[in-house]
């Protein structure tokens, strides 16, 4: 039978949970430190939870979803053709004359990307697009991005992992993209070119847009970094993470505005 | 401020599953709670009223979930003559013969009953857990795990 000197399951899914007081994490934790059984089972647990949240989701939200927000999401969890689609066009396509016109693609060279380790093997490839949906092209630090465009994150990793796209706004307002709601980073099977499972379509905060992409070996909790690049205006790589900083210009469009015929006077781009 | 339920999926939904999976001994059957579970939260979001821990709701809902499967006829007499796996792993401390056993048992308990066995003996709980969970005395847990462990004794000996 069970021996109930152990900690029970209910108290693991309540510490993974964060519903466990300091005081009681701290003697959970301490316990499972000496206790084998304990050690493992937390082990099981975690792993258990870092596994679901590579599984496709099974309930569809789309119930409770708002039609349209001003960070609008496509939520793509069950849509893997969808996405294979998207990165195809991401990969494949060739910068547009609008983006060429702009210079936009002249300082690819300087990409800041960090490892919080050396990863065995290649580690994770991670990649930016934007544009208009769904004509999306890769972009790197530089690029000059509008209101309206679609920001995609895609990967290419040979591990299953966890990801998030984080930004920092010109107004200074950091925002998770990927996850758009939830507490943790989403899973991110291994593949190649592979989409993170949500884009996001930028506001009309003008000004430079630090978009910081994760990927981590196991799950994180988004607060702590969303309240580091709202803090410092970046993200350090966590234990067992990789990080890659692209930074934009994000300028008002006036050859989409006019045609949308929306907002006040532009400047010009 | 409406609950977010796709939130609540991401941060308890392998919890839901791995206990439905060691409820049922079926990973379609619990994939079809944890479904079951979370589609009837997004059409009535107020059966979660906030009062508990999101935990402690879902270990209700789940475990009640579970014991009304298997109290299906079919899948109660599928339990009994099927040979189950054990519960998880080998790092687990529980004996697969018992928890076959506990299994087949549990379509048979009255409600109370079932969800003590199943939190002590499957969640592993203290007793003072599970009277939290039940909401109901130390003492009345006691008396509920006895007449389980009764039932299931004389089961052994009959096998």
């Amino acid at each position: 039978m069970t021996d109930h000197s152990h900690v029970s399951d209910l108290r693991w899914d309540r510490w993974l949970a964060g519903e466990l007081s300091p005081d009681d994490t701290t003697k959970t934790l301490a316990h499972a430190e000496s206790c084998v059984a304990c050690g493992a089972r937390m082990r099981e647990i975690t792993a258990g939870r870092d596994t679901f949240l590579l599984r496709p989701l099974e309930v569809s939200f789309t119930r409770s979803r708002p039609v349209r927000r001003a960070r609008s999401t496509a939520f793509a969890g069950a849509a893997a053709i969808a996405v294979a689609v998207v990165v195809a066009i991401i990969v494949r396509r060739s910068p547009s004359p609008r983006d060429e016109g702009e210079g936009a693609l002249k300082a690819r060279a300087h990409v800041a990307s960090e490892s919080s380790e050396r990863f065995k093997g290649n580690g994770p490839n991670l990649l930016l697009a934007a544009g208009r949906a769904p004509d999306l092209v890769p972009v790197s630090t530089g690029d000059v991005v509008y209101p309206g465009d679609s920001l995609q994150a895609a990967y290419t990793s040979d591990r299953d992992g966890f990801g998030a796209v984080l930004a920092l706004d010109g107004g200074g307002t950091a925002n998770s993209y990927v996850p758009a709601r939830g507490d943790l980073t989403v899973g991110l099977p291994a593949g190649v070119d592979r989409s993170f499972p949500e884009s996001t379509v930028l506001d009309r905060v003008v000004g430079t847009e630090r978009v910081v992409i994760l990927w981590c070996q196991t799950a994180q909790p988004i607060a702590p970094l969303l309240g580091e690049l709202r803090a410092t205006g970046d993200v350090v790589a966590p234990a067992g993470c990789h990080v890659r900083r692209v930074v934009l210009e994000k300028r008002l469009d006036i050859v989409q505005d006019d045609q949308d015929n929306m907002g006040p006077p532009r400047e010009a781009p | 401020m409406g609950l977010d339920i796709e939130a609540m999926y991401r941060m308890y939904g392998h919890s839901v599953l791995r206990r439905a999976r060691q409820i049922l001994a079926n990973d379609d059957e619990a994939g079809e709670v944890l479904q079951e579970i979370f589609a009837g939260l997004i059409a009535r979001p107020g059966q979660f009223d906030g009062r508990s821990a999101p935990s402690t709701f879902l270990y209700a809902v789940t475990t009640h979930a579970c014991l009304a499967r298997l109290r299906d006829r079919k899948n109660r007499l599928r339990l009994i003559d099927e040979q189950v796996r054990p519960w998880t792993t080998d790092v687990d401390r529980r004996s697969a013969d018992t928890a076959a056993l506990i299994r087949a048992e549990l379509a048979q308990m009255p409600e109370d009953e079932a969800r003590a066995v199943v939190y002590y003996h499957l969640d592993g709980m203290t007793h003072a857990e599970i009277a939290e969970m039940l909401g109901c005395s130390r003492r009345h847990v006691g008396n509920l795990l006895e007449r389980s462990e009764r039932r299931i004794s004389e089961r052994k000996e009959a096998s």
